[in-house]
């Protein structure tokens, strides 16, 4: 590695060390690369601002990407790994338990940051904690459950008893038929199974793919486009090739096979050729291997590219017009339109006793995972074969993708999926798996390729800005009548599955409410802003913010209060969805409402300002899409049993639920399953989205198990049974695409499943966030725990999404990178969430079960609006509502504008 | 806490000896000047610093001195307790006494020293935090510039917009007082209003002149000039002790109905204590009315900058000039 001559010496977890620094290197890049110290993880390095590399130093905890490694000179430093074992024990017990972690990502950092809090106070309260933990940033939890595990530590740490609501936490299920709840079997359907590797995941233990070491291993990374819009004369690369430690540099001219990728459509080039346009500031034009991350950021800096630099085209209202500059040369810019006819509009506007209109827009936001997009490739034991470590949301596609890409036959690519640092839809698409698989196709060597944070930033795709027109309906006593919408979202410069979310946007235009007359028509454009595609929500979001918004103007008109109005309207069985397909089991909605009734109208009486909104989100893709689930139980010679799917864990807890599926079924403990998820089977399922991998996978889990559990009957033992492999593969192929039917099919059935939702937003008197209550129909929740924390931590999603999140971009180019700026809520911002289950049986589900990952933040945007308005009397037509008391209540989310 | 060395000096160049060599600010880690312990511990306690040393300056001689009003002489180790229970103070140089009065509980005035108080470090949330990588902590930017600034500046910011938190600070730079300091290369005096940088001017990591191996020796502040009466404003958001959200340090000459001179500091509002230059020449000659007190205000006040969350200090800052020129004008405008 090259290196300055001085070393620094330290003492690191009580040994001396001593390191030869890189110019300008920081601590955390000197431990995770040269002190073997991989607890500490990189988030933003070197912002500062995710607390994902947190280490003690000299008794302070410092985020250690921030500091200079030559400021350790002589000091000591203490990472996870030097905490004694007793301790380390305790502390990823507690977060276990407490189901404080999801991707698990951001825990690490706070797992050493407990201890350094407790050694300070011993007895912190709440309110304290969450201070305490500002310089974290997580992106699944919602803090809830981290702070409850602080809590279970500092009683624990003081010898004490837990008090009952961290020891036996509320059980927050109502079954949907007034049964009382299931009791669960140890580590079944239903109970508070530990998550899956939770305390390896805890102490830092379970490699991410950023953590993954090989011997000979060489650094990747990328030189992306300097504008938004340029065409590219020349790239040359001598400089860079000629930098001491580099190894290779690869630009279009280099990819043997299928240059161009896409999801749906093939319109992303891995690689902008010389000739061709870049058309967007994260178009990749080369990308680098050398010896060591800093040389090949180094020498991607080197390379020369010559420009011819247009005007690009952001405005998506624009890029529509005819005679606008296509900007992408495989479709145009128009790249989709839904439509969705129902019933006659016109003539119910007429009848209508009150109409409302509105003209609404939601922003651009970052998933913001905290894990920014990595993969290694390797060359496989077979020359010309190649294995390839990836974090994306589908293995598979990866290895079509990518196989293409490199020429090489799909079964010559190994794909293999490591559990994310969370993914929220941005690592749907590619990313860099193909570049790192063609410098180590290039190099013949193991290469791995990490973004930057900036670089991540740049490159995945965004939730789409929808402008949304609204027409509502009802008659004098309320009941919805017509619905009329017009979307214009912007997907940015690739197609991503842009198209299917300004279809499910649509297909969500009318919400979980009853109507009859709908005319919704739903645009994708194509820009020169950076992509924009799936986001946990799917366009559903976005939908029901103006659609709530319009609802509670109706409400007034006619009279009602908002949960009134939406009981009124709320959706049951034998309703119609705005697709036109008929509800005809496990529409919990009016239960959801039920659930929340009384704090609505309590906060109500108390003289709080109070919103409500419902949600509908579909589970599994549908619309015609062919899905499925597919699982394999291997029974291993160590007597436990893999179980193979092929979807993908981002933190959801996908692999947990599917042991309890399987120890549902078979008896066996949840302690013999081990989940795993590459390509030794052919498990193709396609993306893990849309809320699916619970139902689809866990139905082929149970399938799977069942075939299993008659061999234990039929009296084998595991033993017997070695070597054996139990296959289930399940189809759903019934499910009818947008608009009109083909000949011969009778029923509309857009979606398998949908999840449901009500939720109330209460601000204090001040007008800041105090309490939201979340009460979701999730069918059955089969881990209570995650369950609670996708809730939770969508919840937190929502209300940033709602008040504060926002990725501006100006003239193709994001404005911030910065965390804070980026507006992800801190512990401090967060109210009291409180969470409602409601149980209300999805038949075409396991055991019940639907999707929950996604409908949590789908009302909560809609909620906070009404709350508001209630507060102030404001409408809200735009998000994010940062020109609100409560968003200027919290602590980030303000941008700061450079000075003239 | 993390242990360190107790060196109890005797003279001011043992004491010196003892600090770091360099000409720069003080590292994290190392030695200090310890005086009546009240911010420096805290400072510790939380891992803000981590010296490997602390110079008491308690036995240390020549930085004790006490003259009172009104030629006032303070040495660097006077307690704010005495500072606010001298009757002279009281009547000469009013301002000084209400803000020594104003400053914490009456245990702390029993402890803090005037030194202390001055060199005291800011006590924006994200610096007090040890994690926050802060600009004042070396780190590259200043997280209240887009974050949490209720309690941030409103003149003078960038790249740091800390508030300086001394009460006696603003008073004294009021009171025209002059400080000395003493290094390795010897003793030297200042207007105390120079002691005071700007993050844009000096160091960002320090608030004032003094490199780490400079020592505070005392406080001079002269008698003042005929006719002229002080008062210190604060506003502080809790009843009980608090540091203050703004403070005005007014000074005038009031003529009949004529206010012919005036001198006025703002406080918590800026990086240093806050000198209204225009608001003073505005005021010079002016009739003693409202309409005067509430332009003076406005003029006083007409180049904030304020953040996101502390708008508030721009028409609170205005109240209180009003306030403090209603109070020297006798209670009512003539
Ligand atoms: C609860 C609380 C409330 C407070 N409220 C207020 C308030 O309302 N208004 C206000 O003004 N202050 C307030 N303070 C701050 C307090 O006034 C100061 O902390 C105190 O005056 C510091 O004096 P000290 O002698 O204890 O200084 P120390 O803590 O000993 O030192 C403070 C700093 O000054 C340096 N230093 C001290 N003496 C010298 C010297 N002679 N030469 C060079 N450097 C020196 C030290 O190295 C250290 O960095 C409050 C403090 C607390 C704890
Ligand atoms: S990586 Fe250091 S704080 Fe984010
Ligand atoms: S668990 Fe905190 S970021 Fe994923």
């Amino acid at each position: 590695m090259p290196s300055n001559e001085s070393t620094v010496q330290f003492s690191l977890n009580g040994s001396p060390a001593s390191v030869s620094p890189g110019e300008g290197e920081s601590l955390m890049t000197a431990l995770r690369e040269r002190c073997n110290i991989l607890s500490v993880k990189d988030g933003c390095s070197p912002q500062g601002q995710c607390g994902c590399c947190l280490v003690l130093m000299d008794g302070r905890a410092v985020t250690s990407c921030a500091v200079p490694v030559t400021k350790v000179e002589g000091k000591e430093v203490i990472t996870l790994e030097g905490v004694s074992a007793e301790e380390r024990l305790v502390l990823a017990d507690s977060f276990a338990e407490a189901g404080a972690l999801q991707c698990g990502f951001c825990t690490p950092g706070l797992v050493l940051r407990t201890k350094h809090l407790l050694e300070k106070d011993a007895s912190p309260d709440r309110e304290k904690i969450a201070k305490a933990i500002d310089v974290h940033l997580c992106r699944c939890t919602g803090y809830t459950k981290i702070i409850d595990a602080i809590e279970r530590v500092a009683y624990k740490r003081r010898g004490e008893d837990l008090p009952e609501r961290l020891a036996n936490p509320r059980n927050p299920i109502r079954r949907a038929d007034g049964t009382p709840p299931i009791t669960a079997k140890r580590g079944g359907v239903g109970d508070r199974l530990d998550r899956y590797e939770a305390r390896q995941l805890a102490l830092g233990e379970r490699p991410f793919v950023c953590d993954m070491q090989r011997e000979g291993l060489l650094a990747g990374a990328v030189r992306l486009s300097d504008h938004a819009r340029a065409k590219v004369l020349s790239i040359d690369t001598s400089k860079a090739l000629a930098h001491p430690g580099v190894v290779a540099v690869a630009t279009a001219a280099d990819v043997p096979g299928a240059r161009w990728y896409g999801l749906i459509h093939l319109d992303w080039p891995g690689f902008v050729a010389v000739g061709e346009e870049a058309r967007c500031v994260g178009d990749f034009i080369a990308a680098v291997a050398a010896v060591d991350a800093a040389t090949a950021q180094a020498a991607a800096a080197l390379i020369e590219v010559t420009y011819e630099v247009r005007e690009p085209i952001t405005d998506p209202a624009k890029a529509i017009e005819p005679g606008a500059h296509q900007v992408n040369p495989t479709r145009p810019n128009a790249m989709s339109h839904t439509r969705i006819r129902r019933g006659d509009v016109d003539a119910a506007f007429a009848q209508s006793a009150h109409v409302v209109e509105g003209d609404f827009k939601t922003q651009r936001i970052e998933h913001l995972f905290l894990e920014p997009e990595c993969a290694l490739a390797e060359p496989g034991e077979k020359p010309g074969t190649f294995k390839l470590y990836t974090q994306g949301q589908g293995v598979f596609d990866d290895r079509r993708q990518v196989a293409a890409f490199l020429a090489i036959p799909e079964e010559d690519l190994y794909v293999e999926l490591v559990p994310n640092g969370g993914a929220f839809g941005g690592k749907e698409d590619m990313s860099i798996q193909a570049h790192a698989a063609l410098l180590a196709q290039m190099t013949g060597r193991p290469v791995k390729v990490l973004l930057t944070r900036e670089e991540s930033i740049r490159v995945h795709p965004k939730r789409h800005p929808i402008s949304m027109t609204y027409k509502v309906g009802c008659d004098k006593d309320g009941v919805l009548t017509a619905v009329q919408a017009e979307f214009l979202g912007d997907s940015g410069a690739y197609a991503s599955v842009g198209a299917k979310v300004l279809e499910r946007a649509a297909g969500h235009g009318c919400g979980p409410y009853k109507v009859l007359n709908v005319a919704i028509d739903a645009i994708a454009a194509t820009t020169n802003n950076p992509p924009c595609g799936a986001m946990r929500g799917f366009g559903a979001n976005q939908a029901s913010f103006a659609l709530e918004g319009c609802l509670d103007q109706l409400a007034e008109k006619v009279g009602l209060d908002g949960w009134k109005f939406r009981m009124l309207n709320a959706v049951g069985i034998g309703d119609t969805f705005a697709s036109g397909q008929v509800f005809e089991k496990s529409v919990g909605l009016k239960q959801t409402l039920e659930a929340v009734r009384e704090q609505y109208y309590a906060a109500r009486a108390a003289g709080l300002a109070v919103g409500i909104a419902c949600g509908i989100k579909n589970s599994g893709i549908g619309n015609g899409a062919e899905e499925w689930g597919k699982a394999r139980l291997v029974v291993e010679d160590d007597g436990t049993v893999s179980i193979y799917n092929g979807y993908t864990e981002m933190g959801q807890g996908l692999l947990t639920v599917l042991i309890q599926f399987a120890v549902e079924v078979t008896g066996l403990d949840a302690s013999l399953f081990h989940p795993k998820v590459d390509s030794t089977f052919a498990l193709g399922c396609g993306q893990t989205t849309g809320s699916r991998a619970t139902l689809f996978a866990g139905n082929a889990v149970v399938s799977a198990a069942e075939k299993l559990k008659t061999q234990l009957d039929a009296g084998k033992t595991l033993a017997n049974l070695r070597g054996e492999v139990f296959a289930a593969d399940i189809v759903i192929n019934d499910t009818t695409p947008p608009g009109p039917l083909k000949p011969g099919v009778t029923k509309v059935k857009t979606h398998t499943a949908f999840g449901f939702a009500t939720q109330v937003v209460i601000l204090d008197e001040q007008g800041a966030l105090k309490k939201v209550i979340a009460a979701h129909d999730v069918g059955r929740a089969v881990n209570l725990s995650l369950c609670e924390g996708q809730l939770e931590g969508s919840v937190h999603m929502g209300l940033g999404y709602a008040l504060t999140e926002d990725l501006p971009c100006e003239d193709g180019w994001p404005v911030t990178y910065k965390l804070r700026e980026i507006g992800v809520l801190r512990a401090r911002d967060m109210p009291e969430v409180e969470i409602h289950l409601i149980e209300d049986h999805e038949p075409e589900g396991p055991f019940g079960a639907k999707g929950v990952g996604e409908v949590g933040l789908v009302p909560t945007a809609g909620a906070v609006a009404g709350a508001l308005f209630a507060f102030d009397g404001t409408r809200h037509y735009e998000l994010p509502m940062k020109n609100s008391p409560a968003a200027k209540a919290i602590s980030v989310g303000n941008i700061k504008r450079a000075k003239a | 806490m993390k242990s360190f060395e107790l060196a109890r000096p005797t003279s001011l160049d043992e004491a010196i000896d003892l600090l770091p060599k360099g000409r720069g600010p003080a590292e994290i880690d190392d030695a200090r000047p310890l005086a009546g312990g009240q911010d420096i511990l805290t400072e510790m306690k939380d891992y803000l610093i981590t010296p490997k040393r602390l110079v008491d300056l308690a036995g240390v001689a020549g930085l004790d001195a006490y003259q009172s009003a009104p030629d006032l002489v303070l040495g660097s180790l006077t307690r704010l307790a005495r500072i606010a229970a001298d009757p002279q103070i009281a009547l000469h140089h009013r301002a000084l006494s209400i803000a020594a009065e104003s400053v914490a509980s009456v245990q702390i005035r029993n402890q803090a020293t005037l030194g202390g108080n001055l060199c005291q470090r800011p006590r924006c949330w994200y610096y007090r935090n040890e994690s926050v990588p802060c600009i004042k902590k070396g780190g590259a930017e200043c997280f209240a510039e887009s974050g949490l600034n209720k309690y941030n500046a409103i003149f003078g910011g960038g790249p740091s917009y800390i508030v300086h938190p001394s009460d006696c600070a603003t008073a004294l730079v009021l009171l025209d007082a002059t400080v000395t300091k003493r290094g390795p290369r010897g003793e030297s005096r200042m207007p105390l209003e120079q002691f005071f940088t700007l993050p844009s001017e000096g160091s960002v990591v320090r608030e004032n002149v003094l490199k780490a191996n400079e020592i505070l020796v005392q406080v001079e502040v002269p008698a003042p000039k005929p006719g002229w009466t002080s008062t210190y404003l604060k506003f502080k958001e809790r009843e009980s002790f608090d540091f203050a959200m703004s403070a005005v340090a007014l000074s005038a000459r009031i003529e009949g109905d004529t206010i012919a001179e005036a001198r006025m500091v703002l406080g918590a509002v800026a990086p240093i204590p806050w000198r209204a230059g225009e608001a003073e020449s505005f005021l010079a000659g002016k009739p003693n009315t409202h309409a005067t007190w509430k332009e003076a205000a406005e003029i006083a006040l007409a180049q904030a900058e304020p953040l996101e969350h502390n708008g508030y200090k721009v028409p609170l800052t205005k109240g209180l000039i009003q306030k403090a020129l209603r109070e020297l004008s006798g209670g009512e405008s003539k």
